[in-house]
């Protein structure tokens, strides 16, 4: 903790700072900033510590690029401790770490970014209440909605990837580059789906026990009768409805009337998109999927297919996990996931490709030369 | 995270996890007491029964509270720091743990322990002027301090306990269930108010935090209660299942929890405690702790008239604060499909909230419903009171503002030189009102301001915080403005 002194001395420069966030909900498409963000401190098995960042771009799509330099730097010692330089929209959480040593105690890393004549800092310590561990990341990017676990949950590991071929390649503008990455996984966390069809099934089970219970003693099966003057709302706790993964929503679908298959389909995706969103706190729809981004180097790039966003998109129907209705896609049979990447500008780009199975994430990253096209 | 060996209430003299008031550590002033003048306020006359009706229920012996506010030698050298903690009011620090603004928005809440103007300026004169004790004989009649002070809104019907946990200091945040806890009921009760209290082994004088959370480790228990069968894992099945009743989220430091009088909940026969999203928060020590929930009972043959309503009030997506800056705000928004009575407003932000607003927009009227300050480790539902409860028809938009402090100033964040974002850390963000309400059909919702009408005598030029469509149903012969009529300069009062 800072001491009294140092309180009083940021008290004072706070009050000297002139607040410029009060449009902070406005949704700026560009020409907003970017500030760092420090997520907390892992201990490591060795008694080091990684300092965990982030960023938050206030663009909903301006995707900015701030070189390595006096404008975006790691202070004290090395400026350049693998930051990124292009910067995607909005929340980016967990992006990368930095080691520290044992004794690193009361020090602390500072990261500045400089955007449009503004400068913003995040400060890394190992104070206290930053101690984080896989549970607090799959926590707070939203894997466990309001916060809801179980053992099989927090038996989750990462993923883990492996890059096919070399991680230095060379290209020229406008030539496609084959990236193929296999990813693994444990199969958790499970997808809510999965989960409401596991809970469906022992309920089922349960039913039927009790049925058998309720026949054997001759009794009446009457004990589900209350049960139906209940309304979903009444199982859910106050205010945290809306909480659980989206994904299903088509039993309205069942009212409609006799319709050709192509309409009913066209309706239930309607009715589908009618579904209000409705987060309270922060929620990822989880399962596992992999995405290419541009790390460092401006965004020239063209991913085939497109690839899901690795950003917070927090809008409805959006290509981000974070995104309401958003479902995992299929996981490749073999494991092997397949982009196409082209580029139009020359330049040396470094793609970042995490693994994200909804909770926890790895990262591997290649680089990419692109030179400009031969004259014919 | 791990189980502990089961202790019993009375293991744990002096940190029963009442909401206690944390008088900070500062030196205290020991202040000579003066002879009184028969105008001049006194301990005895004057200030033993504030401190009676809001302080001693924490402040008492083996309360929860660091020291107890009982005797005048008790009272007498904290003089000083009960003016101070009492004249913040309504925002984190203030003493007693209450946070409603008192110039805006409706002003009756139940259980309300907060001081009146007149009760603020007694004290502050008091302690200015010597603390004097005043004549022994205008004492009040003293408190008898037994486990009933437990409980604040009553003592319970029934009575559960959640198995211990043990949190072992410094660990990280943690989200899980708890085992499911069986209670011990026969037949089907409706429930008037559930209070959970934390108990736990935490030295108040001497807690492991200087940032939120330094007295509690229970920061949410998002819980419900359902008849469980032999072969089900409750941490499966929490919510959604058939019979599963939902219950208020128990947060950090909170209150009780009072039902609508004509809208009891159900607690089902058999039924068992089951949660699988409990956030725990390090207090900074090696702690061991349980929930220990009150529930008292309706009559029994009672009946509810109310079926709740759904809440979704909140936004904790996209949230941004900026480092070194206080009154941030954020804002969500929700449309109401049902004529809705509310029943309590229940901020819930983190350690960088410093106060939330509920706003009723009908139209283009907005109004104010309630304005609270805020303090993460003293989450307060404010219930209010029967007969001013807002009564909104469906179509109204409830917006919530909630207002953070990311500087120096708050103490409960780590570092304010650091932007933040959204979370469930205790030191991350959240923001939601977690209050409770019921749905109402057409014919009750004229019911309802019918009585109100009555209860208050209301006439057409009366005006009802909350309760946009109270006059309408007055029949009083007047002038009608025609909506027709109604133009650009033509609105009534131009």
């Amino acid at each position: 903790m800072p001491s009294r002194f140092l309180r009083c001395l940021l008290v004072l420069t706070a009050a000297l700072l002139t607040y410029e966030g009060a449009d902070a909900q406005l949704t700026y498409t560009q020409g907003q900033t970017v500030s760092p963000a420090y997520e907390g401190f892992e201990v490591n098995a060795d008694g080091s510590y990684s300092l965990l960042f982030g960023y938050m771009n206030r663009n909903w799509s301006e995707e900015l690029d701030i070189p390595v330099g006096p404008d975006n730097f790691f202070s004290p010692g090395e400026v350049d401790v693998g930051q990124p330089t292009h910067f995607l929209p909005r929340r980016n959480r967990f992006i990368f770490k930095v080691r520290v040593p044992a004794d690193f105690g009361d020090q602390e890393l500072v990261w500045t970014l400089k955007h449009q004549g503004v400068t913003k800092v995040a400060y890394a310590t190992l104070r206290q209440d930053l101690l984080i561990d896989n549970m607090v990341i799959a926590s707070e990017t939203g894997a466990l909605g309001a916060g809801r676990s179980d053992p099989e949950t927090r038996s989750n590991v990462a993923p883990m990837i492996e890059i096919e071929g070399a991680l230095e390649l060379q290209a020229v503008v406008g030539q496609s580059v084959t990236l193929v990455a296999r990813v693994t996984d444990d199969g958790l966390p499970i997808t809510g789906a999965a989960r409401r069809a596991r809970a469906a099934a022992a309920r089922a089970a349960a039913d039927s026990a009790a049925a058998a219970d309720s026949a054997a003693a001759g009794g009446p099966e009457a004990e589900e009768a209350a049960d139906s003057e209940a309304d979903a709302s009444d199982a859910e706790p106050d205010s945290v409805a809306g909480d659980a993964d989206e994904d299903s929503s088509d039993d309205a679908a069942e009212e409609e009337e006799e319709v050709d298959e192509e309409t009913a389909a066209a309706l239930r995706a309607l009715l589908r998109a009618l579904n209000e969103p409705n987060r309270v706190t922060v929620n990822k729809s989880v399962g596992l999927h992999f995405t290419w981004f541009i790390y460092r180097g401006e965004n020239h790039s063209t991913f085939a297919p497109i690839q899901i966003k690795p950003w917070e998109d927090s809008r409805a129907w959006m290509n981000s996990p974070w995104s309401p209705f958003w479902q995992a896609p299929a996981t490749p049979e073999d494991d092997r996931w397949v982009v196409q990447v082209t580029f139009d500008e020359p330049g040396t780009y470094i793609l970042r490709g995490r693994a994200d199975d909804g909770a926890v994430y790895a990262d591997k990253e290649l680089t990419i030369t692109v030179a400009p096209k031969p004259i014919s | 995270m791990t189980h502990a060996m089961k202790i019993g209430l009375n293991h744990f003299p002096g940190s029963a996890a009442l909401a206690a008031a944390i008088f900070a550590l500062a030196l205290p002033q020991v202040v000579e007491a003066q002879q009184s003048s028969s105008d001049e306020v006194t301990f005895s006359r004057d200030i033993a029964p504030i401190l009676q009706r809001s302080c001693q229920n924490c402040h008492r012996p083996a309360g929860v509270a660091p020291m107890p506010l009982v005797t005048y030698r008790q009272v007498r050298r904290w003089a000083s720091r009960i003016k101070e903690k009492t004249a913040i009011r309504d925002r984190a620090g203030a003493m007693p743990p209450w946070y409603m603004e008192k110039d805006i928005g409706i002003q009756h809440y139940k259980y309300d322990p907060s001081l009146s103007d007149e009760e603020l300026a007694a004290i502050a004169m008091w302690a200015d002027n010597g603390a004097p004790e005043g004549d022994p004989a205008d004492l009040p009649i003293a408190l008898v301090f037994d486990d009933s002070q437990f409980w604040t809104a009553g003592e319970p019907d029934l009575i559960v306990e959640t198995e211990e946990i043990f949190m072992e200091a410094g660990s990280p945040d943690w989200w899980g269930e708890i085992k499911s806890v069986p209670i011990p009921l026969e037949e089907d009760r409706y429930v008037k108010s559930v209070e959970i209290r934390e108990v736990n082994d935490i030295d108040p004088t001497d807690t492991g935090r200087e940032t939120v959370g330094g007295r509690y480790i229970f920061h949410h228990m998002i819980w419900s209660t359902r008849v469980l069968a032999d072969s089900e894992d409750p941490t499966q099945t929490t919510f959604g299942s058939g019979g599963a009743v939902g219950w208020p989220v128990h947060e950090v430091g909170r209150n009780a929890d009072v039902f609508d009088p004509e809208g009891g909940r159900l607690l089902r026969a058999g039924s068992s405690v089951v949660s699988n999203s409990v956030h725990l928060h390090s207090s900074g020590r090696n702690t061991t702790s349980k929930l220990v929930i009150g529930f008292r009972f309706h009559e029994e043959g009672y009946e509810p008239k109310y079926r709740r309503a759904a809440v979704a009030l909140g936004n904790a997506m996209d949230i941004d604060i900026e480092a070194m800056e206080a009154g941030q705000e954020l804002h969500a928004y929700e449309v109401l499909e049902q004529h809705t009575k509310i029943i309590t407003f229940e901020p819930h932000l983190h350690a960088p909230g410093e106060r939330m607003c509920l706003e009723a927009i009908w139209g283009y009227n907005v109004e104010t419903l309630s304005c609270v300050g805020y303090d993460h480790n003293w989450v307060r539902g404010y219930a209010y009171e029967d007969g001013y409860q807002p009564l909104l028809p469906k179509g109204t938009i409830l917006h919530i503002v909630g207002y953070m402090d990311n500087t120096p100033n708050n103490t409960n964040i780590p570092d304010p030189r650091n932007w933040q974002g959204s979370g469930n850390r205790s030191v991350a963000n959240m923001f939601i009102d977690l209050g409770m309400r019921v749905r109402m059909s057409d014919e009750q919702f004229i019911e309802e301001m019918a009585g109100r009408i009555e209860r208050f005598d209301l006439n057409k030029n009366s005006h009802v915080i909350g309760c946009p469509l109270c006059m309408h149903t007055i029949d009083v012969p007047s002038p009608v403005v025609e909506q027709d009529d109604v133009g650009v300069g033509n609105e009534p009062g131009r």
